[in-house]
């Protein structure tokens, strides 16, 4: 706007001139003529006729005025490019520092978009909010009749959709193939605002009642790839897990559902679920709402709290009081954003990314700040040059103008490599990572938004150094600045800033490899810790049974295969547990101890576990006895319990001979061991206390995990095992085979990334602010070979000029490291939620940061300082 | 005066160099002193619209040929005066050369041929 104002005021300041400029002329014009004797009227009407037509020459004069800044930056360019062309050291050092600035920028914000900016594409995704259940059992999941009960008094909703989240189904058919299928409530599709493609779409009507309405809804992309675009689709009747569904439409192209890492192939309504019971107890759903018009958070947030305290006083509230009820009357709903989807990577990958995020922005203005101090030492070389064009009259902004239009070159070009290495990067990182992106439905794009980010950085950083060394070049003292030698004030000012920018690279620099000095310590902290197992190469699987199996069946399972892996030759002991370690999911259950107060009963988590699971763990009890053979029906109830557990309930007394009761008020379950704390959960989590049953004499509830500890490579091992569960049933899947240090990796996956991606930040901050170090201290060493040459004439010792010249570069080490350590302390407090075991302000990380620089600035000054010792006093007087 | 089809059109790329080199001999001068002594040097044959001098220096200025600037003519009249920068002298040499060229290849073209 501004700018355009400017542009008109300008405009009619030429255009004044110009008439002016012609009135002169045909005054003149007129003058002339009627000293030739011709009257007023016609002296002006002939002054018309020699001077020709007044205003096309007026609309020439304006064209060839507008096209001049074109003319110009032509011009700017055709020179800067020449420039670049003769300097192609210089070139390459600054496009490279760019490319590599641009492309870390480029290959983290690609995820970064990805995971944290992208909406949904349904109509106003900003609307949507998810409802997040906390407290109990089941985070994040609510109950059918909860579902209900938003969905119909939340008045500050246009719609509440409720969802049971993708599982592949089977698909019975000519050839076996699954689809990625999702329960979803009736108004699913409305409350989104997606439309059909054809055919409708689910209604109310299709989610009324449990089991009366077999129907399905294809994705766009299902019907085009799994169907091949099959016209007669309408009406099909597909089998999905032995159960009928009639497809009655296709959903509008791109939409895949609302959650980020899978893709819907096929909805169907959540009625049609086993699930969709009144159970309050069961839940499987999430819920999702779309705020009305102009409600605030805070609002949806109050009534969300008032319906469940309402759910809960009804469900629960003659219940007695108990750790159970305590527990259930604990629940909360968050109120989160919903317009950017569902994603689990989000939750867990998110906060490193912003801080990967703000570190690659650092990297990036390191690698400014050297392309400017490049620039800067080219224009010392070209004072001459600049001091000519401004003796014959350029203007400085013109002359800052092909210092911007250079830089505008380098950034660009630095821009495209670091694009075009980000995307290689990109695929690079995603292969580096299986099983993370492998079964994943989130694409990482280097298109569209990553170009504009790009765009974005490259014109920023181009504006940046530009000025910068466009305004310390053109600092110039003209009478100097035209004779050979220096020493002139704009030189010494040039150096300044060239020294300033070397301080900021490096403060910023020690903000960088502190942070790395965090990452690294906290994740050193975490694979130290002990894990109460000692085996990490035992490998972990669960094994899928047909849907005919019944339950004894299911149940007798575990112990077959467990007889016939235990005869495998390079087996040292095999077991399984439910859930198991390491495992999404948890199990607890109210427990009986005798002494506490009725309401002080605690829940606790529970393990259900086959004979020589501690053995396999390499967790062997520390007293007592583990489940074998013998804890069978019918035999003595036994159970076994952790460190915690012993800790919590019994004050750190042996536990061995008490009893508990185990869903039931009298004591009569007898522990018989005491194990280590186990973290099943995480790596970061706190050792909750934990009780163990033998499976053997009550079964688990779910298939277990399988546990297999032996002296044979995972892989021959996993082939033995298939051949093994073959020999049972052919119909038997091996599934989710890792060993447990692959899923304890996997559970600190993002920091081990922020580790690595941190180190690699802080080693590219390092070199190059090693580089900006070395172009400054070998400018001053040139800038005094006299002085150097006499004073080695007058005896002064190497070691004197060696000191002389490593002063230099320690002095802007010691200066950045004065700023950089606080802005370093302040910067790490960000990351104050990621650390383990470590404070943001750790010392050895602090003092990595200071040493990491120190050792830099000693580098990149030696090797100047050692030149300028050995140089010949006669040879370098000579010269001057 | 000539007859009218004595009149020559400029030739494209002329008028620049008769501008340049009217400047080089004058000095300063304004658009209107500059017509005078364009139309006075050619005796009349040169066919201008004094009103087309405009667009030509200011294209002359873009290229850093010559310099304007606003100052007081003889008779006290505001005026925008015109004068060659060092570029634009190297540039008459070099246009110069160039016409000098092309006239004495035109002429071998014309002479009668033996």
């Amino acid at each position: 706007m501004l700018g355009r104002l400017l542009a008109y005021f300008r405009r009619n300041r030429l255009d004044r001139e110009l008439d002016d400029e012609v009135g002169f002329h045909l005054a003149m014009l007129e003058d002339e003529f009627r000293a030739k004797g011709l009257g007023a009227k016609e002296a002006r009407l002939a002054a018309r006729r020699e001077f020709g037509a007044v205003e096309p020459m007026k609309e020439t004069y304006r064209d060839r005025r507008g096209i001049r800044w074109l003319d110009e930056l032509a011009q700017d360019l055709r020179y800067g490019l020449r420039g670049l062309r003769k300097n192609p050291g210089f070139t390459a050092t600054a496009v490279l520092s760019l490319a590599l600035g641009m492309g870390v920028n480029a290959a983290v914000f690609s995820v970064f978009h990805a995971l944290l900016l992208r909406t949904l594409p349904v109509a106003r995704p900003g609307e949507l909010v998810t409802l997040y259940r906390t407290g109990a059992w089941g985070r994040g999941l609510i109950s059918l009749p909860l579902y209900r009960d938003l969905r119909d008094h939340m008045d500050v909703f246009e719609g509440v959709l409720a969802r049971h989240g993708v599982l592949k189904a089977r698909l019975t058919g000519e050839r076996a193939q699954s689809l990625d299928r999702e329960y979803v409530s009736g108004n699913y599709f409305s409350v989104l605002g997606i439309k059909p493609a054809f055919g409708r779409l689910l209604t109310e009507q299709d989610a009324k009642a449990r089991g009366q309405s077999p129907v399905a809804v294809l994705s766009y992309d299902a019907w085009r790839d799994r169907f091949g675009r099959d016209a007669g689709i309408l009406g099909r009747t597909i089998t999905l897990e032995d159960e009928p569904f009639t497809v009655v439409g296709v959903a509008q192209p791109g939409f895949h559902g609302v959650e980020m890492e899978t893709s819907v192939e096929i909805w169907a309504p959540l009625t049609m679920n086993a699930l969709a019971t009144d159970d309050t107890g069961m839940v499987w759903l999430w819920a999702m709402g779309r705020r009305k018009p102009g409600v605030t958070q805070a609002k949806i947030q109050a009534e969300a709290n008032t319906i469940l305290s309402r759910y809960l006083a009804v469900h629960y509230g003659k219940q007695p009081e108990s750790g159970f009820k305590r527990m259930v009357m604990q629940q909360r709903i968050e109120v989160r954003p919903g317009g950017i989807g569902i994603s689990f990577m989000r939750a867990e990958f998110g906060e490193p990314i912003r801080l990967l995020m703000g570190a690659v922005a650092l990297v990036l203005l390191i690698a400014c700040a050297n392309v400017a101090g490049l620039q800067l030492a080219r224009g010392a070389a070209r004072r001459r040059e600049m001091a000519l064009r401004f003796s014959l009259g350029a203007g400085r902004w013109r002359l800052v103008r092909q210092w911007l239009a250079e830089s505008a070159m380098l950034a660009a070009a630095g821009a495209l490599l670091g694009w075009i290495f980000a995307a290689w990067a990109g695929r690079a990182a995603a292969s580096l990572i299986p099983g993370l992106f492998e079964h994943s439905a989130l694409t990482v794009e280097s298109g569209g938004a990553v170009l504009a980010f790009v765009a974005g950085a490259a014109t920023g950083s181009a504006l940046l150094f530009g000025i910068v060394a466009g305004l310390g070049s053109t600092a110039i003292d003209i009478a100097p600045g035209l004779r050979e030698g220096a020493g002139s004030s704009a030189g010494r000012l040039r150096l300044g800033i060239r020294r300033a920018l070397v301080v900021a690279q490096v403060a910023l620099s020690v903000v960088l490899v502190v942070a790395a000095g965090l990452f690294i310590r906290s994740l050193a902290g975490l694979t130290a810790l002990d894990l109460g197992m000692h085996n990490h190469g035992v490998l972990t699987f669960s094994l899928d049974a047909p849907h005919s199996y019944t339950q004894a069946a299911l149940q007798a399972l575990p112990s077959r295969l467990l007889d016939r892996l235990s005869m495998l030759p390079g087996v040292l002991s095999a077991s399984a547990g439910f859930p198991g370690t390491y495992q999404v999911g948890s199990s607890s259950g109210e427990l009986f101890i005798p002494g506490l107060e009725k309401s002080a009963q605690p829940n606790v988590a529970r393990q259900s576990v086959y004979p020589r699971f501690f053995e396999t763990l390499g967790s062997p009890p520390l007293t007592g006895r583990e489940f074998d053979l013998h804890d069978r029906p019918g035999s003595r109830k036994v159970a076994v319990v952790n460190q915690a557990f012993a800790h919590k309930f019994f004050g750190g007394q042996d536990p061995i001979g008490r009893g508990v009761g185990v869903e039931s008020a009298s004591a009569d379950t007898l522990i018989v061991g005491l194990v280590p704390n186990i973290q099943h959960d995480g790596v970061r989590e706190a050792a909750v206390p934990v009780i163990y049953l033998p499976a053997l004499q009550e079964p688990p509830p779910m298939p277990p995990q399988f546990l297999l500890h032996a002296t044979i490579p995972p892989r021959d091992l996993l082939r033995l095992i298939r051949r093994e569960a073959a020999a049972l049933d052919p119909a038997l899947e091996v599934d989710q085979a890792e060993t447990v240090q692959q899923r304890i990796d996997r559970s600190i996956f993002s920091e081990r990334m922020l580790a690595l991606l941190s180190a690699c930040f802080g080693a590219l901050a390092l070199t190059l602010a090693a580089i900006g170090l070395y172009g400054v201290v070998s400018f001053v060493v040139t800038r005094r070979t006299a002085e150097i040459g006499i004073r080695v004439a007058l005896g002064a010792q190497r070691a004197g000029v060696v000191w002389m010249v490593l002063r230099e570069a320690l002095w802007m080490v010691v200066a950045g490291v004065l700023v950089g350590v606080p802005a370093a302390l302040a910067a790490s407090r960000l990351a104050r939620g990621i650390l383990y075991g470590i404070r943001p302000g750790d010392p050895a990380a602090v003092l990595i940061g200071v040493a990491a620089l120190l050792a830099v600035g000693l580098c990149a000054g030696l090797i100047p300082a050692r030149r300028a010792a050995a140089s010949d006093p006669m040879e370098t007087l000579r010269t001057e | 005066m000539p007859k009218e089809e004595d009149k020559a059109e400029v030739l494209q790329g002329t008028l620049d160099l008769m501008i340049l080199r009217t400047l080089e001999t004058l000095g300063p001068q304004h658009g209107f002193g500059l017509a005078k002594r364009m139309q006075q040097i050619s005796a009349g044959v040169l066919d201008l619209n004094q009103g087309t001098l405009y667009p030509a220096l200011l294209r002359l200025e873009q290229r850093g040929w010559i310099q304007s600037a606003w100052g007081v003519s003889d008779n006290n009249r505001k005026a925008k005066f015109y004068k060659l920068t060092q570029a634009g002298r190297r540039r008459i040499a070099k246009e110069a050369e160039g016409w000098a060229r092309t006239v004495a290849l035109l002429d071998r073209f014309l002479r009668p041929q033996e």
